[in-house]
């Protein structure tokens, strides 16, 4: 379940960001998108060391923490998308995960890359 | 991992048991333990111990199958194996007591079959010691035989110990130790076999027993060092343990939990160990996430939830202390982290900072359940009463009340709310908090290492937080500064938001004004907007509450009051109040990269870039600010780099206080404004005229305002055109408008304004004197006057700039002598009247170089006119620049008077006036035959060849290039002084000059010199020609500018080739012919040599002549003398005819040559021709009509 999204400008400055949950800890996840530009800079910054995801704009898992995953995406524009979402409970969930946050993320680009689209609110469940 | 006992945190260490002769235990037991592995030893002085050591326990549960066990692993297991069960017992026996007498044999038969019995039953080898006094002593061979058949040992577990000489002992210790270490793994392989075969045929009564024996196995295989089996069965036993999970119900449901957890615990640290040990570094991050995945959602009962987050954490903690002491780690992760694309692993997991943070994370879940579960209980003191004597029993992972039977103890089970009360006992006594600060730090410190600036100040934001829970204040604050610096920088305003909202609840708690001013201040002024509250769901914001409009304006609302004086805020200590007064004012200030910009940014233009001393001009003060509320300024200062222009802005609006903001001057100016209050960002325009004085930069400062009696703040202007956005608000939506009304000025306003010089009222005027020559001293004239100002310490500076922009001229540090390095120089300053003598010497600076100059001028009244002259020198041809600048002040000699400047240039050509040629000649009809012109055909003819002791013709040319006339005085050849006299003699063909030496412009001026070189040189030098001239006098409109004397131009000849002709011919035939009348045409070879010449002669027939004589032919000629070859001649046409054409050869040189056209050319006249000598003019005339 994606617990956050977030648009994190080219000089990582936070763009948009917004959290889907019930639980007060909005502001936990800021730090969370915060940190996951830590992972990003890396994989920028040593293209050779993550191996297939050399020339992918999708980034794939940044980092696991407490129960959140957190996937990245790279546009050309170095903007950057972060999706948090909660670990599900069910067999290769990582490979679902990463599945969807890649759909997820190519929706999002397109938006982004619209001149007309703005900042659009996802539903999610 | 400190926490772990040490038998399970190192490998298993195999045991031996030493028996009798307990003189030699400490040597052999101090080889066991050196040895790689290290082996235990227990060592036992007689037999009797043996029985104690060796006897099982009444009760084995392997063997009461029935009975379900009381838990799944012992808690002693392991250290029993290490301290008290050996593997091999090793029978030591002195040599004399094993020969001895038949009492002293049957005793030692009977301490060797006490201990075969001992050890029988736990299967524990036998080695036998026989203790050589020397190695001497003879031992009877029957008595060796039958020991060894007593003991039931194989032949080479009888081993004979010689302590005597070092050698000897050496010797015995390697040999004990190879049977030690075989039998040992011989033992614990036979256990381990045992025991395998009782897992693979599941013998096993119950689920704890499978994993009790696998766990067995696989410490057995530790103790072989079989780390491949060792790992497959602690991963079976984890494996089974798991299904244990829902099923087991033979404890009370949070106990039972407790102990699964407590062995999966164990289990995952084994197996961690060996993988991390193996170098599987991905297989071991691997582990642990699948560990962390299991059990992480068994959180257990609400009331001891607590307990899951503090093994949580203690999961983390021992793998990342695991990882960082792993040697895997220090192989680049990064490689490891890309070895692993499919398993979804990221290069987080393999740094032991990641673990760290969330072992730091979890317990502070931890704490805030166990403060909630505290807070629960009704009296605290119950937990005390109920939790006595509960104490670890004898299973892992499981908890009983220790009871007092008779002179024993023993376990009685406890039930689950007891045991929490126990576990709220225990945890009550942890500080945890420093627990956690340690962690983060050492989070902390490990993502600093790694330059991983994001999540490092995460942690050190959490550790921040610890020490203002902790009340630490001080620390605290220093974290939270630094962190918010990093939010700034990127923007992450919600997280600044925290950050600064603890800092500032930290400098209140310390009552720090300054600190909580500011941060209260940027705090108000964020770009937080009410939206985000409504779609954020923001608890834990710290003290600061949730980052929305109404707490900036509470924030903002509270700093207004603080620093208009009119309330004081309670720090926690009493002595701390926070408050702005007259005893203690605040002063802020506001720098170009301050995060106050926001706050107050103030921007100043004024309306023009540059404005006449005198003029006055607009200036526009703006002012910008984020704060949620109006604020009302009371006073504002502006600040110039002139303090005169400084000027006050009062606020009518307001009371006015009489006190000045800065003690500046007190006759500054003051305005009065209507209103100065700062709307949330709306530019407050101010504008207001400046009248300039002084020439020069007027810039201003800073703008400083005041805003209660005692709170100023210092605002450094900005210029609105290179104004940087505001870093926070750049990003947001909000009404973008311009500092100054008109938005040119916006975009171009300056801070800054030249004011220009005043209008000068002198004339400065150079001469124009037309082109310069090279060599002459040329001469510009200067005049200045004073046509409105008088002048006061006159400077008159000159400059001389290459106009093809080779810069000045001025190579001096380079070529110090030579003048060749100047090619134009100032010489000096010629002309200049002073007043009188005294003044002059006082007054006159007179710095003369050579581009340069510097000269003072006099006084001079309104009306009066001062003039000099440069006096340049051209050293070479070129056009030059010549600057001149006055600077003066027009009100008397003060040092610092506004020094006005008058600037003039003017370019001059400078041109090289005649230009000088030579030309050699040989005199007529006469030619030498010269080898080397022979030669040099091919060469270029580099020098021209003249002939040794003959006389050459030199013909000296000097052309006007100027388009001025010029006089020559003289023109002649100095010898140069190193081949004078001897060498070579030039002398002049005639003594005075030709003509009047009058040369206009493009005329040439000739002279002839007769040269005769008298020595044998290929490189003759002829010397330079010397041409003495000026300009004529008669013809300059500018005489007085011009010099009078003459100027010498030098000219080099070039070096010329001399040698000796080995044969002359001279043509001799009369000046002219007539037509029809014979002549005479003789042809001199004359052979110059000390050798017989043999010539080759021809003669070309002529159609305008009849010719006798050979017409070829060869001669020889003698050394030293002449032959002479004569012909008849009769022309047959008349003019200037061609004779018939001679070619020698030269046999001996293979040269031949001929003379040139012109010598060999006569004139023929039709008849005799009659001449008057009387009458020039006549006789001219006539021979022209006799033409």
């Amino acid at each position: 379940m994606i617990v956050c999204i977030a648009v994190v400008g080219h000089q990582n400055n936070p763009l948009y960001i917004q959290s889907f949950t019930e639980a007060d800890d909005a502001l936990k996840l800021h730090h969370i998108v915060h940190c996951s530009l830590d992972v990003v800079d890396e994989r920028v910054n040593n293209p050779k060391k993550s191996g297939p995801l050399l020339n992918e704009t999708f980034l794939g898992l940044l980092y696991p923490t407490e129960n959140y995953k957190v996937y990245g995406y790279l546009t050309n524009t170095k903007v950057k998308f972060i999706l948090v979402t909660t670990d599900l409970d069910v067999k290769d969930a990582d490979v679902r995960n990463e599945q969807y946050a890649d759909y997820i993320f190519r929706m999002l680009e397109q938006l982004h890359s619209d001149p007309a689209g703005g900042c659009v609110v996802f539903g999610c469940d | 991992m400190e926490e772990y006992p040490e038998e399970l945190r190192t490998p298993p260490v195999a045991l031996a048991a030493l028996v009798g002769c307990s003189d030699h235990h400490p040597a052999i037991s101090g080889h066991l333990h050196s040895l790689q592995p290290p082996m235990n030893v227990l060592a036992l002085p007689d037999f009797s111990k043996v029985q104690v050591v060796l006897a099982r326990k009444a009760k084995d549960p392997a063997a009461a199958g029935d009975h379900p066990p009381g838990g799944i692993l012992r808690r002693d297991w392991l250290l029993k194996h290490r301290t008290r069960v050996p593997a091999v017992v090793a029978a030591m026996f002195a040599s004399d007591r094993v020969s001895g007498d038949p009492a002293q044999w049957l005793q030692v038969c009977s301490e060797l079959e006490g201990l075969k019995a001992a050890a029988r039953p736990r299967n524990v080898k036998l080695v036998v010691i026989v203790v050589q006094s020397s190695s001497a002593d003879e031992i009877n061979e029957d008595r060796m035989i039958a020991l060894r058949k007593r003991a039931e040992v194989d032949s080479k577990y009888l081993v004979t110990y010689t302590p005597s000489d070092a050698l000897e002992l050496t010797q015995s210790l390697n040999r004990l130790t190879n049977t030690f270490v075989e039998l040992a793994n011989t033992y614990y392989r036979d256990e381990g076999r045992r025991i395998k075969t009782r897992v693979e045929k599941k013998s096993f009564s119950s689920i704890e027993l499978n994993i009790r024996y696998c766990f067995k196995v696989a410490v057995y295989a530790e103790f072989r060092r079989d780390w491949v089996e060792a790992l497959r069965f602690y991963e079976e036993a984890y494996r089974v343990l798991q299904e244990m999970i829902g099923t087991s119900t033979r404890l009370p449901p949070i106990q039972r939990l407790v102990e699964i957890k407590h062995v999966a615990e164990q289990l995952h640290f084994k197996v961690s160990t060996l993988l991390l040990h193996g170098g599987k570094i991905i297989e071991a991050v691997t582990w642990f996430r699948h560990h962390n995945a299991s059990y992480k959602r068994l959180i257990g009962a609400p009331e001891a939830i607590y307990l899951h987050w503090e093994w949580m954490s203690r999961q983390f903690l021992v793998f990342a202390e695991l990882l960082e002491t792993s040697s895997a780690t220090t192989q680049s992760i990064s490689s490891v982290a890309a070895d692993n694309p499919d398993r979804g692993l990221t290069e987080w997991e393999f740094r032991p900072a990641y673990y760290y943070q969330l072992a730091a994370h979890y317990l502070k879940k931890k704490r805030s359940s166990l403060d909630i579960a505290l807070s629960m209980l009704v009296n605290a003191n119950e937990i005390d009463g109920r939790a006595e004597s509960v104490a670890p029993s004898t299973f892992v992972g499981q908890f009983s009340r220790l009871l007092e039977q008779g002179d024993g103890l023993s376990f009685q089970p406890i039930d689950d709310e007891e045991y929490i009360h126990y576990a709220l006992a225990e945890g009550k006594r942890f500080q945890d908090s420093y627990e956690i600060i340690a962690l983060f730090k050492k989070s902390y410190e490990s993502y600093g290492n790694l330059k991983v600036q994001r999540m490092g100040s995460t942690c050190g934001l959490e550790i921040a937080k610890e020490y203002f829970s902790a009340s630490d204040f001080t620390t605290a604050m220093q974290f939270f500064d630094n962190f918010a610096q990093l939010y700034r920088q990127e923007g992450w305003v919600i997280l600044l938001w925290e950050a600064l909202g603890y800092s500032r609840e930290c400098s209140k708690k310390m009552g720090a004004v300054k600190n909580f001013v500011e941060s209260s201040l940027e705090m108000a002024s964020l770009p937080v907007s009410s939206d985000d509250i409504q779609s954020l769901g923001f608890k834990e914001c710290g003290p600061a509450g949730p980052p929305s409009l109404p707490e900036r304006e509470s924030i903002h609302k509270e700093v207004l009051e603080l620093v208009s004086g009119e309330s004081g805020i309670r720090s926690v200590e009493e002595s701390n109040d926070l408050n702005v007064t007259e005893g203690n004012p605040l002063h802020l200030e506001i720098d170009l990269v301050s995060p106050l910009r926001s706050v107050l940014l103030a921007s100043v233009a004024f309306h023009e870039q540059t404005v006449k001393p005198g003029a006055s001009t607009l200036m526009t003060l703006s002012l910008l600010s984020q704060l949620p509320l109006t604020t009302e300024i009371d006073q504002l200062e502006v600040q110039f780099n002139q303090s005169e222009y400084n000027f006050t802005i009062t606020n009518a609006a307001r009371p006015q206080s009489t006190s000045k903001i800065t003690s500046g001057q007190q006759n500054n100016r003051v305005e009065i404004a209507a209103s100065l209050s700062l709307v949330t960002n709306k530019w407050l325009r101010l504008t207001y005229g400046i009248k300039s004085e002084q020439s020069g930069k007027l810039e201003c400062i800073s703008v400083i305002a005041k805003l209660g009696p005692h709170f100023t703040i210092f605002c450094r202007a900005e210029s609105p055109a290179s104004m940087d956005d505001l870093l926070l608000w750049k990003f947001e939506d909000r009404v973008e408008t311009y500092p100054t009304k008109d938005p040119a000025l916006a975009i171009t306003g300056q801070k800054v304004i030249q004011v220009e010089e005043a209008e000068p009222l002198v004339d400065l005027n150079l001469g124009d004197s037309g082109a310069a020559l090279v060599r002459e001293s040329f001469m510009v004239p200067v005049s200045i006057v004073a046509r409105g100002h008088d002048i006061y310490s006159g400077e008159l500076k000159i400059n001389l700039v290459d106009v093809k922009g080779g810069g000045l001229f001025s190579p001096r540090e380079i070529e110090p002598s030579t003048m060749d390095g100047h090619h134009v120089e100032l010489l000096s300053v010629a002309g200049a009247e002073w007043e009188d003598e005294s003044k002059k010497e006082a007054d006159k600076i007179n710095n003369i170089q050579q581009s340069f100059g510097l000269v003072s001028i006099p006084f001079l009244k309104i009306g009066d006119t001062w003039s000099c002259k440069l006096e340049i020198k051209w050293h070479r041809p070129k056009p030059i620049m010549l600057y001149v600048s006055l600077g003066y002040s027009p009100h008397g000699n003060e040092i610092n008077a506004q020094k006005i400047h008058v600037h003039k240039s003017l370019q001059i050509e400078g041109k090289n006036p005649v230009l000088i040629s030579h030309r050699f000649m040989l005199p007529f009809r006469r030619d030498p035959l010269l080898l080397s012109k022979m030669k040099a055909v091919s060469e270029n003819n580099q020098f021209t060849s003249l002939p040794l002791n003959e006389t050459s013709i030199l013909i000296l040319s000097a052309k006007n290039c100027t388009e001025v006339p010029l006089q020559v005085e003289s023109l002649s050849v100095e010898v140069d002084e190193d081949c004078a006299a001897t060498s070579c003699s030039i002398k002049p063909g005639s003594e005075d000059l030709a003509n009047s030496g009058l040369l206009v412009p493009g005329e040439e001026f000739r002279k002839v010199f007769m040269v005769i070189p008298q020595v044998n040189s290929s490189t003759l030098g002829m010397g330079t020609v010397l041409l003495r001239w000026r300009r004529d006098p008669g013809s300059g409109e500018q005489v007085s500018c011009i010099q009078e004397d003459s100027v010498l131009t030098r000219h080099k000849l070039p070096d010329v080739n001399v040698e000796l002709a080995p044969l002359t011919i001279t043509l001799e035939c009369p000046p002219y012919g007539i037509l029809g009348d014979p002549f005479t045409y003789f042809i001199k070879i004359h052979n110059q040599t000390q050798l017989l010449q043999e010539v080759k002669f021809s003669l070309a027939d002529s159609q305008s002549f009849v010719l006798s004589g050979s017409h070829n032919g060869t001669v020889y000629v003698l050394p030293k003398s002449e032959h002479i070859l004569s012909y008849k001649l009769v022309p047959l046409a008349s003019g200037s005819l061609q004779l018939p054409k001679v070619t020698l050869t030269s046999v001996r040189y293979s040269a031949g040559f001929q003379p040139s056209v012109n010598a060999s050319t006569v004139f023929v006249y039709p008849s005799k021709p009659h001449f008057k000598v009387a009458d020039q003019r006549e006789s001219r005339t006539e021979s022209v009509a006799a033409k």
